[in-house]
């Protein structure tokens, strides 16, 4: 995630339609002007969880910009309560929450109300626009619990990219070589367990 | 039992990558520092006002000790941090973030007053010094602030 965008690349977010929740009306007009200059032309900014609430329920979104701290908190309510809005075609956008004070405690409250990705503040326009470029990317499955409804939080770790060995000198590959010697029997396995006198 | 259920949604953000039709990336960034910019200094004069306010609601935070006075300089700091931090005034964003670090530390019962009134003090100092604060003085002041907002309370 956090690897640099490729500059020359190119993203239309015309189209995109973006809610963003802050009580900070300085932040959440920042964030317009960042959203404008990347050429969003639907921002729906919202100061409150009643309007972010009703913006959720009428228009189609792709994105929700949101800080959790904004007023007692009530930001991590609203990503649970986005997450849960099983009839809403909104449900499983992209949401990135954006902290001012970023602790420990905040970010796992994040990633459990079901955030996408965490970022801090101050956001500059090319960290934001990474972050987007990222959530367009993700692939990851979305889960449906009773605890818990948001993208999955387990990332598995695929090892090095195929073909290469890995920068760090404790990388395994994620192809399984062959065996290079044969299974063990169950009698060598069974006397793996079997107590045994240590002798001293 | 409990029931899960596990599903690949459409991601509805994937489409705006790789349109040709799109901005270069380095455009788009160009385009938000620059209206970024254009905001910059009827932001700079609501940061001033939001500092104004912090001093107010820390002076009676620390005559209340109540729970809510807390959170509003919690809140106060938050935007300022924010604020500050956006338009690059990176003394302020790191006084505001100590004092953030020193707001989420305590509770109602255990809030380091006097480390509050100091960091808000740092704060108003810093603004009276302006395009002056810099230097190994302004450093050690900060480190300082850092120091207590990292104190066992």
């Amino acid at each position: 995630m956090g690897a640099a965008i490729d500059l020359s690349a190119r993203i239309n977010l015309k189209r995109t339609s973006v809610l963003v929740l802050d009580a900070n009306p300085q932040a959440l007009d920042v964030m317009r002007q960042v959203l404008n200059g990347f050429g969003v032309r639907s921002v729906h900014a919202c100061e409150t969880a009643k309007d972010a609430r009703a913006v959720f329920r009428d228009r189609s979104l792709e994105l929700a910009l949101i800080d959790p701290l904004f007023v007692d908190d009530s930001g991590f309510e609203f990503i649970r309560w986005a997450r849960r809005e099983e009839t809403s075609a909104n449900r499983c956008i992209a949401i990135i929450a954006a902290m001012g004070h970023h602790t420990l405690a905040n970010v796992r409250a994040a990633r459990d109300a079901g955030a996408n990705i965490v970022v801090a503040k101050p956001l500059s326009p090319e960290l934001l626009l990474q972050r987007i470029a990222w959530a367009a990317r993700e692939e990851r499955p979305f889960i449906v619990s009773p605890g818990y409804a948001g993208p999955d939080r387990r990332f598995k770790n695929d090892g090095p990219p195929p073909g290469t060995s890995g920068r760090r000198s404790d990388d395994l590959s994620f192809e399984v070589p062959t065996a290079a010697a044969p299974n063990m029997s169950q009698l060598e396995v069974d006397e793996l367990f079997k107590p045994r006198k240590v002798a001293l | 039992m409990s029931s899960v259920r596990k599903f690949i949604p459409e991601n509805k953000l994937a489409k705006t990558l790789e349109d040709r039709n799109g901005l270069l990336m380095t455009q788009a960034i160009q385009r938000a520092a620059s209206n970024i910019e254009a905001v910059r200094d009827e932001h700079l004069a609501a940061l001033d006002g939001k500092l104004d306010q912090l001093c107010l609601v820390a002076a009676a935070a620390t005559e209340s000790h109540s729970a809510n006075d807390a959170a509003q300089v919690y809140r106060l700091a938050r935007e300022v941090l924010a604020d500050a931090g956006i338009f690059g005034l990176k003394h302020m964003n790191r006084v505001a973030h100590s004092l953030c670090e020193l707001m989420a530390a305590g509770d109602r019962h255990r809030h380091q007053w006097t480390g509050i009134t100091v960091h808000v003090e740092a704060i108003q100092a810093l603004r009276r010094m302006g395009r002056m604060a810099a230097g190994p003085g302004v450093d050690a002041m900060i480190a300082g602030l850092e120091k207590i907002s990292r104190m066992p309370v």
